[in-house]
Formats: C-alpha cells, sequence, structure tokens
C-alpha cells in the first residue's frame, strides 16, 4: 500500500494546483490504483508482483503528471507555482506551527508567535538593510525619516505579534472544538464562538498599533506630510470585520494542510 | 494483430469516456473495465490516463463527480462516481457523428468503402 502511495504522490506533489484538487487526485488515483492492486493480486496472490503489475499498468509517473497538471486551470496553475528559494522557511514553520491536540494552547501560541517573530525580524533586517543607504548617504532629513520608519514597523510587528499569540489561543480552541467526527452542532457553535473573538482579538491589535505607532511622517521636502495612522483608520472595520472569517480559515484550512502533509508530503519518494 | 495504444487514441478519449458513461454511472475503475469490454482486449491504455480526461470532462461540464459514501468502519481512499449530464449526451451525440464522418472518408480514403456523394 505504501508504494502506492509513493507513486501517487509522485504523480500528484510536483502539480501546480490548490491543496484541494490535489487531494481528489491522490485520493481517487489511490482508489484506483488498490483496486487494480486487488485485481492482480487474486491472480497468484504474490504481492510485489502485483505491486508492479499495477505500477506497470497505471503508467509513467512523469506522463501523467504533465496530462494531470495540463488539467487544472491556467489561472490556477500561476497562483500555486512554487519558489524553491522559501521551501526551507516553510519546512521550518511546518515544524514550529506544528499542532498536536495533545499540547497545550499555550504552547502552541508560544511556538506560532516564536515563528511570527523569526520571521518577522527577517522582513525588519531587510527593511533595515534597504533603508541603510538613505541614512548613510542623505544629507539632514534623512535621520528622523529612518528613526520614525522604524518607530512604525516596530509597531506594527509588535501589535501583529500580540494579535498573532491571542490568535493562536483561540485557533487551538477552535480546532479542538472541530476535532470530534462526526461535528455536532454544539461543537459547530463552540468553534463559532472561538472564531467570533476574533473581534475582540483584532480590536486589541488595533488599539495597540494606534498607541504604539508613530503619526506624522516628517516632512521630506513638503513632498510627504501625512499621518499614517489616519489613513488606517478606514481599513479599521474591514479588519474588524474579516478577523473571524480569517481565524475560521487558518483554524480548518490549516489543520487540513497538517494532515494532508503526514499523510501524503512526509513520504520520501526516490526518483 | 497489434493492439491499440494510448498513443493512437490521443483525441478520442474524451469520446470514448463519455460513451462508456452513456449507460450507467461508474467510477474511474470501473470506467476503464467498460472501455476494455468494448474494445475487446484490443485496448491497450495506461490506466492513469483515464484520469485527465474525466477531469477535463467534468470542468467541461459534460459529466459530473461525486464521492461514494464509504460504510462505516471500511478505511481507504474513497471513490468518484461519474455520470453524463444532459450537455455531456448531447456532445457525446456530436462525437458520434463526427465519428461515423470520420470513418466513412477516412474508408473512402483508404478505398475500404466506394466513394458516396
Amino acid at each position: 500500500m505504501r508504494e502506492l502511495k509513493k507513486q501517487v504522490e509522485r504523480v500528484v506533489r510536483p502539480i501546480r494546483a490548490v491543496g484541494h484538487r490535489k487531494d481528489r487526485m491522490r485520493e481517487e488515483l489511490l482508489a484506483h490504483l488498490t483496486a487494480t492492486y486487488d485485481e492482480e493480486l487474486e491472480r497468484d496472490g504474490d504481492e510485489p508482483a502485483a505491486v508492479a503489475r499495477a505500477l506497470q499498468r497505471f503508467g509513467d509517473p512523469s506522463d501523467l503528471r504533465l496530462e494531470l497538471q495540463a488539467s487544472v486551470p491556467l489561472l490556477e496553475r500561476v497562483l500555486c507555482v512554487r519558489f524553491p528559494c522559501l521551501e526551507w522557511y516553510v519546512a521550518i514553520e511546518r515544524r514550529a506551527c506544528k499542532w498536536n491536540p495533545e499540547d497545550s494552547g499555550l504552547r502552541y501560541a508560544s511556538r506560532v508567535t516564536g515563528a511570527a517573530i523569526v520571521f518577522w525580524i527577517g522582513w525588519a533586517l531587510l527593511g533595515i538593510a534597504s533603508t541603510l543607504p538613505i541614512a548613510l548617504f542623505r544629507p539632514a532629513p534623512a535621520g528622523p525619516i529612518v528613526i520614525w520608519g522604524a518607530h512604525f514597523l516596530g509597531a506594527f510587528i509588535g501589535s501583529l505579534l500580540v494579535g498573532c499569540f491571542l490568535g493562536s489561543l483561540c485557533i487551538d480552541r477552535f480546532r479542538r472544538a472541530i476535532l470530534p467526527r462526526p461535528l455536532q452542532t454544539k461543537d459547530a457553535l463552540r468553534a463559532a464562538g472561538w472564531c467570533a473573538l476574533a473581534v475582540p482579538v483584532a480590536v486589541v491589535v488595533a488599539i495597540l498599533f494606534r498607541a504604539l505607532a508613530p503619526g506624522w511622517l516628517p516632512s521630506m521636502g513638503h513632498r510627504l506630510n501625512v499621518d499614517l495612522i489616519e489613513c488606517f483608520l478606514p481599513l479599521f472595520w474591514p479588519f474588524v470585520a474579516a478577523s473571524p472569517f480569517f481565524f475560521a480559515i487558518v483554524g480548518a484550512f490549516g489543520l487540513a494542510e497538517q494532515k494532508r502533509y503526514e499523510e501524503w508530503g512526509s513520504l520520501v519518494l526516490d526518483e | 494483430m497489434e493492439k491499440i495504444n494510448g498513443d493512437t487514441l490521443r483525441g478520442h478519449l474524451d469520446a470514448m469516456v463519455l460513451a462508456a458513461l452513456s449507460t450507467s454511472e461508474a467510477h474511474g475503475y470501473e470506467i476503464m473495465r467498460r472501455l476494455e469490454g468494448r474494445g475487446c482486449g484490443m485496448l491497450e491504455l495506461k490506466e492513469g490516463t483515464l484520469y485527465p480526461a474525466l477531469y477535463r470532462l467534468e470542468e467541461a461540464g459534460h459529466i459530473r463527480g461525486r464521492w461514494e459514501d464509504k460504510p462505516p468502519g471500511i478505511r481507504g481512499p474513497r471513490r468518484r462516481t461519474y455520470r453524463l449530464t444532459s450537455k455531456g449526451r448531447r456532445q457525446l451525440v456530436q462525437q458520434q457523428e463526427k465519428w461515423r464522418e470520420f470513418v466513412r472518408v477516412v474508408g473512402q480514403l483508404m478505398g475500404a468503402e466506394p466513394c458516396v456523394s
């Protein structure tokens, strides 16, 4: 059975498509291969020979992969393009953000926030590196702009991290609620309740950001002289309204992605 | 006689799948068995190549699929059953007409049939 799964994964893993579509392909191809294997096994009862014949009847993985890839809509293919340079980050994130129902919510939230800190520190360093030339080579007005930028970035990252911690606690509870199968109404209501907690979390994040972030951007020769906090205000209500949906999507899809990885993505393929 | 392989069938597989589903709904494995049965053992098709055709046909609205429910306690991958839609039936009739025309013209070209204008 493992050999059959590996063959399916050889075909499906490199395909550029959304996870849901790839799951469907995996399940359907595996069902077919399993039926073929059972049929071959009935002939002489030789398991390795039955696997070999089933794989031979199934066809070459690379040919099949090309045909399946062509059946994916173009837009989806473009959106699901893979960036090899990000694979290492995805691997770290997958390990750090792995959700385990036997783990405490507090530990899960701490791990996720830790991963977010590493991620944002990377971005902050990139931001600092890109503003350094301005600070070094521009005359007088550059200094305050760089300090303002660092202050703004710090406030943004700080409030996001608080949101990440509180949000992870809620998502942990949400996942515990949706774990039992079949899902009962009271579990669904509990899960919805944990999603609704996203609203106060979003408000806390917004207030924190408002309190920490600097307002006026120092004038750059009268070209840019605006209160960025005022610019962010129209986003407040959409941000608050979208947050429960965000929690539900991260909670449910993240869990599905983790299960998918544990079942398929962790298979080691010897090409 | 040499068997008919996937390369020879390229371009006709979608219509063959529609024809296989014209009697009743079926899952991929069953569709393959029907094709083999109708091909009188002369088909040599790699079984995996059926699925891109099924996805194309479903995307085009010619067939509709649904997951089969597994009885409680039975583990393993679920099968997806496909059935023809009304659009698919119309497509099948069109394809059958085109095929008859193709056979007639090529038959004339190959000298197997007298030319009928």
